[in-house]
């Protein structure tokens, strides 16, 4: 929820006094390169894809190993569908393979060490933008911004969790979790959402703007399990709002994958509005 | 085993000797000369009979002797002592002023024989302080403050560089009780924990203790700290204040109707802000940051047999940012004392408490609006007696009920905002407590201190609670949903057993041991060892056991040289019972489901404590070193195994100093040193989306750096009114006693890590270091105070 937000003002406060620099602190490698799986999938006809990695020791300082030569099957409860891995540690289903709102989905992998992992994901309906709106304003930062407010229905009956995807001119804006807005509906179930601000991008961060006037907006809101809302808020909490003055213990990130391997596989449906921003000097 | 604790306290309790000798009461009220404060704590002592009493918190003392001529000396630290040879063949009531000795250079003499209190007295593990002495100890941005004066006793740790919270012994933050004039105080700090809610002027004297805690006290594992406000002058008025950089204080007290009732108000305000308004920046000049303390207290003495004493606090945090955001929080307390002596022996007081703590926080305007508010309401009434039946015995007894209201979160929507409203159903509760006590002499050598506390816990009111499906550490479901309608629906009773025992070694020195337990029913939703104003308070239920502590603790006490010198050596071991954690990545704000998040498990922590300590001549202060350990056990963390709590200190080490080189300069100076923090560190990291992840293992298995410091202070003081000469004009001057405060905190720049945390590095996100969070690096501070 975005109240979350809020209370993490008041810890900003403290960047006023606080200094932070780098230091060299020792730590025992006792990783033992667990598999990583990033699986998603949705109601669209499109490439899905699966990335299989491996964790490494904290300071390996290098783009994670790719597993290759795995067997990976989504299977929807009747049939299975394989997937080809296109490149090192990605694997693809074909282009026409859709999720259906309703179904379970399993992802099996079987590794080339021969072992198994499974996890599973229920493809939940999401609700319906009516139209997003794109407007300059102030970021968390006080800085110039633009700002990208949802307007639509939320069915009654707590438990829809939603999360929104934002790519502008081709650019995708929502590439780190930190960035991605998630909430739950549990303080605006059943309401008409009538302006919730779900993506804010300073305009710095908007190079595009000296070229041209216009913005092509493409936003997807995705409908996520509370397990993954979850998961998002965990892998949130110990990289972007870590060592903070009021931060819990660090903790390991939840996960839904079998056999102690990390990373989620997630069913989502979802719902996409496309707007123009102009804009004028 | 309660039946054997209430047999053996029967037992002792009879053992209270009949003299056949006609005996006589001798009582009274020791105040300070000066101002008419009463001076807590004084001792009488009975040259005779080599023994005497103390004076309670308001002052009060009362002797029964047998018929007779005796020499009484009345003593108080920084205070002269003074001699009374009395024929007592009569009731007699004695109630001197004592005049406070320059604290500047004299040659003094030693004449009380009963200094020795520290030595002589069944109270172990605690410490009492003087504002005045206080006020001399270098503090962050010159902001005199109480509770980061006690972190530097030994077995109390701070939370962090800079911040107020306080741990005792191997307890949690919120297992300290604090009362302020016997209020509790759920939040004892200012700005996110970098300042106590304490206003040093309106302060008088604390007492901490972090063990042998008395009968009359209950409620939490770990620790007491008493602190007084001030009476207010009863003599002439008085203006006081002070300008820092922080912050300014005044204060005005003085007599209604003189030497029958006085009164105090003290105000203090930050004006970080004022500096904001200054700027050119609009986003910034519209921020608002500040916070105030209002203390205010009125007594009247209605005869000699009774007093009334009302007092108040309340204080505020704002922070309001641009449109945008604002957020408040604060405690406000009330006591309303009435002091009633039934006769010289039986003195009495009547008590009505009010404590409020809250939050709200909100967007003022927008689609977003809303307000979210959080409060606990405490409502308590006692009778607390003592009877001082003779030099022997000294009987305490008492009975107190707490109403508490706990309003953890409500959230209200504003004009057309998105969200709805959302309330977490209010939780209500009784806490009702009896204890009797008895103070006893047995020979020359022994003095024991034993009582028996009983408490009930109810929870009342409709309420609802879940049991959970808690067969997954990870997650929780709800399984089922019970709502009570009112009444006690949930009833927890428990004894708590207090005994202290001292044995006199020889004149200087003694052994003493003590035994408590405590129990705790109120507990506070807190993950971080930050004081977080958001934090809540929750009660125990059906679901949440009450915590309980077992602690004993030994101790050896030696004075040396006259009593200049005073030592001692503690050893301490407690365990606590149904202790409190949460989840990894609990959600402590606005969960209806909160109880899903705890986790429970036991505590233990044991430990040495030295404490060297120097309380009289040109230089005083002390050196305190605590060696200790405290882990938690809780199945569902660190799989099973017992882990450091992050306020594990093994070494601590205080020196604190303070020199008056001549009457009118004074050097400050204090060290400090810590075994670094306990903290959680990956061993592995994995790649999610455009994020590198953690992979950690043991909780608190590694540790930060050491911490620590040096502080100077030095202090001028203003020529005394009395020295200068009259003005030319034959007028008198203005009586204005001053001085100027400069202070350095951290003079030698050592950055202390606050926190440590993992992270990517910004421009190559592939690569991931380890980052140092600190304060303070070097904060020099002035500040002038004034008197007249």
């Amino acid at each position: 929820m975005k109240i979350l937000k809020y209370t993490l003002v008041v810890t900003a406060i403290l960047v006023l006094f606080s200094c932070e620099k780098q230091i060299d602190f020792d730590l025992n490698n006792q990783e033992n390169a667990r598999l990583v799986v990033e699986g998603d999938l949705t109601d669209e006809a499109k490439v899905h894809t699966v990335e299989l990695t491996r964790t490494s020791s904290y300071y390996e300082n290098q783009e994670a190993p790719r597993e290759t030569g795995a067997t990976v099957v989504l299977y929807d409860g009747t049939t299975n569908q394989n997937l080809t891995e296109t490149a090192p540690g990605i694997y693809q289903t074909p282009i026409t393979y859709a999720g259906v709102i309703g179904k379970t989905y399993t992802l099996n992998i079987t590794t080339s060490d021969n072992e198994f992992y499974t996890a599973s994901s229920a493809l939940e309906s999401v609700s319906t933008i009516d139209t997003v709106l794109a407007d300059l304003g102030l970021s968390f930062e006080d800085e110039d911004a633009l700002i990208l407010s949802h307007y639509g229905p939320e069915p009654a009956g707590v438990g829809n969790n939603y999360m929104w995807l934002v790519t502008i001119n081709g650019v995708d804006y929502t590439e780190d979790v930190g960035d991605i807005m998630f909430v739950t509906d549990e303080f605006v179930d059943g309401n008409y959402i009538a302006g919730f601000e779900f993506q804010e991008i300073e305009l710095a961060d908007l190079p595009i703007l000296k070229e041209t006037d216009t913005l092509n907006i493409s936003v997807e809101m995705h409908s996520i399990s509370k397990p993954y809302y979850d998961f998002l808020l965990a892998i949130v909490l110990e990289t972007e709002f870590n060592g903070g003055l009021f931060s819990g213990p660090p903790a390991n990130i939840p996960s839904n994958i079998s056999n102690g391997a990390l990373g989620f596989f997630r069913a989502s449906a979802v719902s996409k509005m496309e707007v123009e921003y102009v804009f004028s000097k | 085993m309660y039946k054997r604790v209430l047999i053996t306290l029967i037992g002792c309790l009879s053992l209270i000797n009949m003299y056949s000798q006609e005996k006589y009461t001798i009582s009274g009220t020791l105040k300070d000369k000066a101002d008419g404060e009463a001076l807590i704590g004084a001792t009488i002592y009975v040259e005779e009979l080599k023994s005497g009493t103390v004076a309670n918190i308001y002052g009060f003392y009362s002797l029964t002797l047998p018929e007779g001529s005796y020499t009484l000396t009345i003593s108080y630290l920084g205070y002269n002592s003074s001699t009374y040879a009395i024929t007592l063949d009569k009731d007699l009531k004695l109630s001197p002023e004592l005049e406070s000795s320059s604290v500047a250079i004299e040659t003094f003499e030693i004449s009380a024989e009963r200094e020795q209190e520290n030595v002589e007295d069944t109270e172990m593990s605690t410490v009492t302080l003087q504002m005045a002495n206080i006020k001399k100890i270098p503090a962050l941005f010159g902001e005199v403050d109480v509770l980061k004066t006690i972190q530097l006793l030994p077995g109390i740790q701070s939370g962090g560089e800079g911040t107020t919270g306080f741990f005792v012994r191997g307890g949690s933050a919120d297992q300290n009780l604090i009362l302020l004039d016997e209020a509790p105080v759920y939040n004892p700090s200012h700005f996110l924990g970098f300042f106590s809610v304490f206003n040093p002027d309106a302060i008088k004297d604390l007492k901490i203790y972090k063990g042998g805690i008395p009968a009359r006290y209950g409620g939490r594992l770990s620790s007491l700290l008493d602190i007084h406000m001030k009476e207010g002058n009863a003599k002439k008025m008085s203006v006081s204040g002070g300008l820092g950089l922080i912050s300014s204080r005044l204060t005005v007290e003085g007599p209604i109707k003189k030497d029958k009732s006085s009164f105090i108000i003290s105000a203090r305000r930050t004006y970080a802000d004022m500096f904001l308004k200054l700027s050119s920046d609009t986003n910034l000049s519209q921020n608002q940051l500040y916070f105030y303390d209002l203390n205010a207290k009125v007594n009247y003495q209605i005869n000699e047999n009774n007093k009334l004493y009302l007092s108040g606090y309340f204080g505020r945090d704002v922070f309001k940012f641009s449109r945008e955001f604002a957020m408040n929080w604060g405690n406000a307390t009330g006591t309303l004392r009435w002091n009633h002596l039934f006769n010289n022996k039986l003195f009495s007081n009547f008590t009505l408490i009010y404590s409020d703590f809250d939050y709200n926080l909100g967007v003022p305007e927008g689609a977003q609006a809303f307000e979210w508010t959080s409060r606990i309401i405490d409502k308590n009434a006692k009778a607390d007696f003592t009877f001082y039946a003779n030099p022997k015995n000294t009987i305490r007894f008492g009975a107190g009920t707490i109403h508490h209201t706990f309003r953890p979160g409500e959230i209200k929507a504003l004009g057309q905002s998105i969200f709805n409203d959302f309330t977490l159903p209010n939780k209500f509760a009784f806490e009702h407590s009896g204890y009797i006590s008895n103070e006893q002499n047995i020979g020359k050598r022994i003095k024991l201190h034993y009582g028996l506390r009983a408490s009930l816990f109810q929870n009342v009111g409709i309420d609802t609670s879940y049991t959970f499906d808690t067969t997954n550490p990870d997650v929780y479901s709800v399984e089922d949903t019970i709502t009570n309608q009112s009444g006690s629906f949930n009833n927890y009773f428990n004894f708590e057993p207090r005994f202290s025992v001292r044995f006199m070694l020889n004149e200087k020195s003694s052994l003493k041991a003590t035994y408590n337990r405590m129990t705790q029913y109120v507990h506070q939703a807190n993950n971080s060892t930050s004081s977080s104003p958001l934090s809540i308070w929750f009660p125990s239920s059906t679901l949440v056991k009450p915590q309980l502590a077992d602690q004993v603790a030994m101790g050896y006490f030696r004075n040396f040289k006259q009593n200049i010198f005073e030592t001692s050596l503690e050893v301490y071991y407690k365990k606590m019972y149904n202790t409190i954690d949460f989840r990894d990545h609990a959600e402590l704000l606005l969960n209806k489901y909160l109880e899903g998040e705890l986790r429970y498990g036991e505590a233990y922590s044991y430990g040495a404590e030295i404490l060297l300590k120097k309380q009289k001549g040109q230089f005083t202060g002390w050196i305190g070193y605590t060696y200790s350990e405290t882990k938690r056990e809780v199945p569902e963390i660190n799989g099973g195994e017992a882990y450091f709590a992050p306020y594990d200190r093994t070494h601590d080490i205080s020196v604190v100093g303070s020199y008056d080189i001549n009457e009118r300069v004074n050097l400050g100076a204090n060290w400090v040193f810590s075994t670094g923090q306990a903290i959680t560190v990956p061993t592995g990291r994995f790649e999610y989306k455009g994020n590198v992840v953690p992979v950690f293992s043991d909780r608190n298995a590694e540790r930060m750096p050491a911490f620590h410091r040096f502080d100077v202070s030095l202090t001028l003081y203003g020529k005394k009114w009395d020295e200068k000469p009259a003005k030319k004009n034959g007028k008198q001057r203005w009586k204005v006693e001053s001085n100027w405060n400069f202070s350095i905190y951290n003079l030698y720049k050592r950055q202390n890590a606050f926190s440590i945390v993992f992270r990517q590095n910004e421009d190559t996100p592939t690569i991931t270091e380890a980052h140092m969070i600190y304060f303070f690096e070097i904060i020099p501070s002035i500040s002038y105070n004034f008197k007249f």
